[in-house]
């Protein structure tokens, strides 16, 4: 566990040693706000409610993005250096690295999210919204990056080259996405059963999230997420191992 | 795991596939709700009521989930709702509760048996495909009710959802009904009306519709001597010169156990009897006054005679018919603030409107306990009901309110021993002329009941009960939908469920939340309208007084006989009426776009302050990278 910890914190400090990480936080929270409040966050209607639901709408899609650029550099980037055979020269087994590594990129996402607090604290000055909600919100939000970066990992662990890393992560996630989406699942509905469909839809991030995003933290999307995390990590793992065995 | 194989891989795939399937098919209800209201939890009342069912239900779930997704897609998300609280019933009524999904396509069997049901679908397009959404209940007795959700899909009774649903399987489940009594003096259940004016038919009074709905209801004639054996509450709306021998019974019904509730008006406004339009002089003799006889002395509480309550705080705004508006003071609308919040008949009301509601008091002998339940303002005073009998007068009540500086109490609960109003036994039957003397009454095997404990619920407006008081009634779709302006009718519906010791169903009235307005922009809106309505009246007038001085000069220039030439002075004038003209318009421009200036200002404000902390992480990121250049080049 400990050797979880260190690697954990070499990876975190190793974030903040090049400007990359500021960038990326700037254009992530860029990002959001803009498509937050350009979608019109309060229009000056009667009807407006406050709550963050248009903003965390957001987050599958801004994360399909943005979070593919984290995750590409977790391991292509070492195998190219070459200070992956220095960092299985150390004394730790495979998962205790790859889990120290996810963490670190976890924990750096959610610094990134915890500064769109901002929001929250907006739209308390504005109105009387639902904090249970927003709290369950960004509980999902937070979970829901960790399978992404799951994802994200496990395709860099496939490719020395990050922009294959890159897109092999970013496909991933978008299937992910898209088995959730009306718009693949209708026409499917026409030559597979309505329980198929159903089933389909279980396994898309949108589905899980929206349930959390209202309040709602349903064991069964806990579970996605958790099983994805674990899966993919463990996948991780196995790949490190086999490249290195090669 | 330091082997050399990739074959973990496509067991790890299996074992997620796996692993959700399995929780997807067992798990159904663990789950953590958050939210303020707890939206996602069935309320204990609901529990309780689902776990002590002892008959079972089946609820068949009727939804065109076809239709819905192509052609109403704003039903989908009410109808999952309907879904998971259905399923989450269905778990925690220990196996009692069935619920059935049916999508009832068009020209389907499943379509035949909602109709059969009696749902009432609502057309969607052209093709008249009809889009069901509502749940037929059905029980071991072949008893069925049909609770209609399309009012969903259009964003109404969402907060009652749980209430309705939980109503519907309670009237299904439980054995017997309680039988509501209902003696008035107004037409509550409609009226011919003149038979040579079609027009002054009237409907029925749209409360009584939600409770026959609740319960089962007897409407008892005025010129009723008795009271039913089988009703178990009274209700009486209005009552007004009874029959002795009815009051006699109702002394007795008391005595017996029974329950009453009354809503007692010393001006009901509803009460157009012996009200001649062409004789003003009739709306002011007319006995509009409602009247127990000995009953309520003998209950321990007065109607504070010839008053009525005026509360300078809590009344509507009218239009006077010579302009401007006023509050009048004596049609009140009253807030959680006057509600008592420790009896459930009142503490989840939000808003009652009344109509010249009289004062309730205790009497000095009185042996009963009265527990005021909602009350004025203590801005008020008790206006006397001359004042307003002819006609509604909102400036002179306002020119001669004085604050008494003491609230008054508008209902109450009266609880506790009484003795009878009748110590002497039934009085004398009131026999017309010609007419045959009745049998005496026969008094039962242990004689007229003398003292019991009773528990009575007094209101002292009888108005509010109307149409016009608390509902608007609309047509969406060919179907009669209720908007409900305030709670008075859940107050009656209330005082039924308390009395007849329905506590579960009271704790559940109404779970609200959904509302989350952004109130600082509300305020600021309000703010607003007020500062600017007063400039824009000034400015609306100064625009009409300006185009009407245009067209006077107008006219007077093509009815001069020289009408080709108009003098300079003419034409100055003219001119510069335009320019004012103009002006004005401006000018009220000006004032609609500074209520929108402020709250843009805000925005800009709010938007500001967000897009500030990736500036900030600029900031510091550049920060950062200054310093650390600087420290490795020296």
């Amino acid at each position: 566990m400990r050797n979880v910890i260190t690697i954990f914190k070499r990876e975190f400090a190793a974030y903040f040693s090049t400007p990359v990480a500021a960038v990326f936080i700037v254009v992530f929270l860029a990002a959001l706000l803009a498509f937050t409040f350009g979608a019109g966050f309060y229009t000056g209607e009667e009807s407006d409610q406050a709550d963050l639901q248009r903003f965390f709408m957001l987050h599958p899609w801004i994360f399909v993005l943005f979070i593919p650029a984290i995750s590409m550099r977790l391991w292509s980037d070492e195998r190219r250096v070459g200070t992956i055979e220095l960092l299985m020269t150390l004394p730790i087994t495979t998962f205790q690295a790859v889990l120290g590594k996810f963490m670190a990129a976890w924990a750096f996402i959610g610094l990134a999210l915890a500064l769109t607090g901002s929001m929250w604290i907006t739209v308390n000055y504005l109105g009387e919204p639902d904090n249970g909600v927003i709290f369950a919100s960004y509980v999902g939000s937070f979970l829901m990056a960790g399978a992404y970066l799951a994802i994200g990992a496990f395709a860099s662990a496939l490719s020395k080259n990050q922009v294959i890393a890159l897109v092999l992560s970013t496909l991933m996630c978008f299937v992910f996405i898209l088995a959730g989406m009306p718009i693949v699942l209708d026409p499917l509905s026409v030559i597979l059963p309505q329980t198929a469909i159903d089933t389909i839809r279980s396994f898309s991030f949108l589905e899980n999230f929206e349930g959390i995003s209202k309040g709602l933290i349903d064991a069964r999307n806990v579970i996605f997420f958790g099983s994805l995390m674990f899966c993919f990590l463990l996948a991780n793992a196995i790949v490190v191992d086999f490249k290195k065995a090669a | 795991m330091k082997n050399g194989s990739l074959i973990g891989i496509p067991i790890l795939l299996v074992l997620f596939f796996a692993i959700n399937l399995a929780s997807g098919a067992m798990i159904t209800s663990t789950h953590l709700d958050l939210t303020e209201n707890k939206l996602f939890t069935l309320s204990q009342g609901t529990k309780n009521i689902l776990g002590s069912m002892e008959e079972p239900v089946t609820l068949r779930y009727f939804y065109s989930s076809t239709l819905a997704k192509k052609e109403v897609s704003f039903a989908e998300r009410p109808a999952q709702r309907v879904r998971e609280m259905l399923a989450e019933m269905e778990s925690a009524s220990n196996g009692k509760l069935t619920v059935m999904e049916i999508d009832p396509v068009s020209f389907s069997e499943a379509e035949d048996q909602a109709v059969e049901f009696g749902v009432r679908g609502a057309p969607v397009n052209a093709a008249g495909d009809m889009i069901y959404m509502a749940i037929a209940a059905s029980n071991s007795t072949d008893d069925q009710e049909v609770l209609d959700l399309l009012p969903l899909a259009q964003g109404r009774r969402r907060e009652f959802l749980e209430y309705d649903l939980t109503k519907l399987i309670f009237n299904m489940a439980k054995p017997v009904q309680h039988k509501i009594g209902v003696i008035s003096s107004l037409p509550i259940a409609g009226s011919q009306g003149n038979p040579m004016d079609p027009r002054s038919a009237t409907p029925s009074w749209f409360f009584l519709s939600q409770v026959q709905a609740a319960f089962d209801v007897q409407i008892i004639e005025r010129a009723a001597t008795e009271v039913p054996e089988d009703i178990d509450i009274l209700l009486l709306l209005h009552p007004k010169q009874l029959d002795p021998q009815l009051l006699f019974s109702i002394d007795q019904f008391v005595l017996n156990g029974g329950k009453v509730v009354a809503f007692l008006d010393p001006h009901c406004e509803a009460d157009q009897e012996g009200i001649n339009p062409q004789d003003q002089m009739s709306a002011f003799s007319a006995n509009r006054t409602s009247d127990l006889g000995p009953l309520s002395a003998a209950w321990g509480f007065k109607l504070v005679s010839e008053k009525i309550a005026a509360d300078k705080e809590n009344s509507h705004r009218v239009h006077l018919p010579q302009g401007g508006d006023l509050p009048y003071l004596v049609w009140l609308n009253l807030n959680e603030k006057n509600f008592e919040s420790s009896d459930t008949v009142v503490s989840e009301l939000k808003r009652i409107h009344m109509a010249s509601a009289g004062i309730l008091e205790p009497t000095p002998e009185a042996t009963t306990t009265f527990t005021p339940l909602i009350k004025t303002g203590t801005e008020s005073m008790m206006v006397d009901r001359f004042a307003v009998a002819m006609r509604p007068d909102p400036e002179g009540v306002m020119d001669k309110f004085v604050s008494a500086n003491k609230q008054l109490v508008l209902a109450a609960r009266i609880s506790g021993p009484i003795k009878t109003a009748y110590p002497d036994g039934p009085p004398e039957p009131v026999v017309a002329e010609g007419a045959q003397t009745p049998p005496p009454r026969i008094a039962p095997a242990d004689g007229w009941k003398t003292s019991a404990e009773a528990q009575i619920l007094v209101v002292a407006d009888a108005d509010m009960l109307k149409d016009d008081w608390w509902v608007q009634i609309t047509n969406f779709l060919g179907q009669r939908l209720a908007n409900e302006t305030a709670d008075n009718s859940k107050l009656l519906i209330n005082a039924l469920d308390n009395l007849t010791g329905n506590t579960d169903l009271i704790s559940l009235r109404s779970r609200s939340g959904y509302e989350r307005p952004f109130t600082r922009v509300e305020k600021i809106r309000d703010e607003a309208d007020t500062r600017f309505r007063a400039e824009e009246q000034q400015l609306q007038t100064e625009l009409e007084e300006a185009e009407r001085k245009i067209a006077e000069l107008q006219t007077q220039k093509e009815g001069a006989v020289s009408s080709m030439i108009i003098t300079p002075e003419q034409r100055a004038e003219i001119e510069r009426f335009k320019e004012k003209r103009v002006e004005t318009r401006k000018k009220l421009r000006d004032v609609k776009h500074s209520l929108k200036k402020d709250i843009d200002s805000l925005g800009t404000w709010v938007q500001f302050f967000n897009y500030l902390v990736p500036f900030l992480v600029f900031l510091a990121g550049l920060g950062l990278w200054i310093f650390r250049a600087f420290s490795k080049s020296n």
